[in-house]
């Protein structure tokens, strides 16, 4: 990719911030670095951190595609990569013999690019655009090692070969992200190959910032609110966390139902947006739900004007 | 600019001694990000530090230790010592007069190694002499004939999990997709198209196999016996993982794989500190759900755990975090030695927790029920 059209640093992060994304200087810094450098970046956190909204952003701030790459287990290269589209090598077959093309003729171009399914990886590289995409390759953590060690490869190089066509490589290095949840550690050697960034839960200020910007219309003390009670809902022990994905969804929601203040009944009914777990639910039972509720409220009390000090 | 790759160096080295590797290749990754940011902004320089040297989150705080005691005490060519105090996000240490570089690795080291977390047993070798020698009592009272025949049932054993690895590739056969390239490659000598249909079916995982084996008190009569079982198992198939616990889960995966019993063992009593003591289970399982499962946990995962189930922790916690690892593995087999008496009925208050999650609760005593862990590892395994 061009080095330069990302920008420096700080455009960086007031770029990014106005595609909706709320980033930290550490956070610009290696995406500024991964991409003078030409390096994938490779975003571990928790599930609802922004990681994939990431990669979003990055893609609206250089003005080009995002190619998308999601991986399951069992996802091999033919899915990622490319395949034969048989069934028209087969009816081009056809349709030659049925134009009386000579025999020595026939089926000669079967094997031309306009038969080969581009599946997501042969897209990045292929991409015939001035300006490279950005190929996301979506919880990595979930497909197996073989793929893995596949993706190293195509990674050191940018170039793939196939047999019947040859070589080919990347005119652009694209702009590579990989997002991993972490069900399962990653081999260092694909580590090594990128700049690694973990994103952590945003604190309750960066939060409210997000929120600001990804919910238009929020009034800022709900938005306050909703940030301190996840901040809360974090410290404690669920299966599964709520992430900035849940704060979104659940800040959506209330602003339709026309809340103006958490009450433990409206948290109650619409729970769901941020527990995706009946046992998670089970936890945040009366008591708790009220004590984390109240905790929140005291802190808006006492904000005014000893807001800072009540922050830490 | 050299005095600045000295550095660079010094502190990478400073890293590798605490325990977080850097290769040169990631050095040199470093001294190209340091080119492009601004290395007098001491976030700046952070930043690139640690998208460039650290590859895991775990590092990071061992690390952001590391690079203020280091960073913060050099002086680096082209800062400006004001603005760096500026953007330090904590006071930096003063700088102590007149020290040498070399020095300083020397004292970082030495701190971190002391602040480092008491997990790498390593560090205490003082302390396994009496364990060492229960344990060598214990291989004595085994007879030539019992080891041998213990190695026989797992050799079979082996035999069924090593069979089935050579067997996933076997992808013909009725299939749910059609093999397009195979049916063409087949009807090219009739020159016509599909005059037979060849089918694909998705390659089956790799199943692996996680022993999670009980070492404490109560389970001495049948601990030696186990971990003959796991050495050998383990001997003959790399993609068994290994954990023992009491009060404490340990991994030992890695040091089942050397040739010698004898100083396998040695080390693992070396590693393991709490060999023969009480038994915390759901406290072990936690450790093992926190710490190791996303190592060595894949979709289909066999967990087995062999332990009598007299458990002194905290039932509920035991509970939530058995289910918990059931949601993520794929079968869940128990052995209990204690299953091998008749009249034995699952009492104890460990095994009633555990119960409902149990995909099989088998017992291990003996040979004869190694065998039968032969065939139920047989049956899922296909």
């Amino acid at each position: 990719m061009c080095p330069d059209m990302l920008g420096s640093i700080p455009e960086i992060e007031q770029r990014l911030a106005g595609e909706g994304y709320i980033a930290d200087r550490e956070l610009t810094t290696t995406v500024y670095l991964a991409g003078q450098l030409q390096k994938p970046l490779f975003l571990e956190g928790e599930p609802g951190v922004g990681k994939t909204a990431l990669a979003k952003a990055i893609a609206r701030l250089l003005d080009t595609d995002l190619i998308r790459l999601q991986c399951y287990e069992g996802l091999d290269a033919q899915s990622a990569l490319y395949e034969w589209n048989y069934l028209r090598q087969m009816l081009e077959i056809r349709l030659q013999e049925a134009r009386g093309i000579d025999k020595a003729e026939l089926g000669r171009n079967i094997f031309d690019r306009e038969f080969l399914l581009r599946r997501p990886l042969l897209q990045a590289i292929q991409y015939e655009s001035p300006r490279p995409p950005v190929l996301l390759v979506d919880e990595i953590d979930r497909s197996d090692e073989e793929f893995e060690a596949f993706l190293l490869e195509l990674l050191s190089d940018f170039q793939i070969t196939i047999p019947e066509i040859g070589t080919i490589k990347a005119a652009r290095v694209p702009f590579v992200v990989l997002t991993s949840n972490r069900t399962r550690e990653m081999h260092d050697a694909l580590k090594r190959r990128c700049l690694y960034h973990w994103i952590d839960y945003p604190g309750v200020e960066k939060e409210q910032a997000i929120v600001a910007v990804a919910v238009p219309g929020i009034r800022e003390q709900l938005a306050g609110q909703i940030c301190r009670f996840m901040e809360q809902l974090r410290q404690q022990d669920f299966y599964k966390r709520p992430g900035v994905a849940e704060t979104i969804d659940w800040a959506n929601a209330l602003l339709a139902l026309g809340i103006e203040d958490l009450e433990p009944e409206v948290v109650k009914s619409t729970l769901s947006c941020i527990l995706k777990y009946r046992s998670d639910q089970e936890k945040l039972t009366g008591e708790q739900l009220q004590k984390a509720i109240a905790v929140t409220k005291n802190f808006k009390g006492r904000a005014v004007g000893t807001g800072r000090r009540a922050a830490i | 600019m050299h005095s600045l790759l000295n550095h660079v160096v010094r502190f990478t080295h400073t890293l590798h001694d605490a325990g977080i590797k850097v290769s040169s290749s990631e050095v040199i990754d470093l001294c190209r990000a340091l080119r492009l940011v601004d290395i007098g902004n001491r976030r700046e320089f952070h930043a690139a530090s640690v998208a460039t040297l650290i590859r895991t989150h775990e590092d990071r705080p061992r690390f952001d230790d590391l690079f203020s005691r280091y960073w913060d005490q050099v002086s680096v060519p082209g800062a400006d010592p004001d603005r760096r105090a500026d953007d330090a996000g904590r006071e930096a240490e003063p700088p102590p007069a007149g020290s040498d570089p070399a020095k300083q690795r020397g004292v970082s080291s030495d701190s971190s190694a002391k602040q480092e977390s008491p997990a790498p047993a390593e560090r205490e070798p003082l302390q396994y002499s009496a364990q060492e020698t229960l344990m060598h009592k214990d291989i004595g009272a085994m007879t030539p004939e019992e080891l041998e025949a213990a190695r026989a049932v797992v050799g079979e054993l082996v035999h069924v999990l090593a069979s089935y690895r050579s067997r996933r590739y076997r992808s013909e056969g009725a299939g749910p997709q059609l093999d397009f390239r195979r049916i063409f490659r087949r009807s090219a000598p009739y020159g016509e198209y599909a005059t037979r249909l060849a089918w694909r079916r998705r390659r089956e995982k790799k199943t692996r196999l996680v022993l999670l084996c009980d070492v404490s008190g109560s389970m001495q009569a049948y601990s030696l016996f186990l971990i003959q079982f796991i050495y050998a198992l383990r001997q003959e198939l790399p993609q068994v993982d290994v954990g023992v616990f009491s009060t404490r889960l340990t991994m030992i995966t890695d040091l089942l794989s050397g040739r010698d019993l004898a100083s396998s063992l040695r080390e693992v009593a070396e590693r393991v500190k709490d060999w023969g003591s009480g038994t915390d289970i759901g406290g072990c399982v936690r450790e093992f759900n926190d710490r190791h499962a996303r190592e060595v946990l894949r979709a289909r995962t066999l967990i087995v755990i062999l332990s009598d189930g007299w458990d002194r922790g905290d039932a509920r916690l035991m509970q939530s975090q058995i289910e918990l690892l059931t949601r993520r593995v794929h079968k869940l087999i128990w052995l209990n030695p204690l299953l091998g008496d008749r009249g034995y009925l699952p009492l104890c208050r460990g095994i009633r927790t555990a119960l409902p999650y149990m995909d099989y609760f088998l017992p291990a005593h003996n040979l004869d029920s190694l065998r039968q862990l032969s065939r139920t590892l047989r049956r899922e395994l296909h």
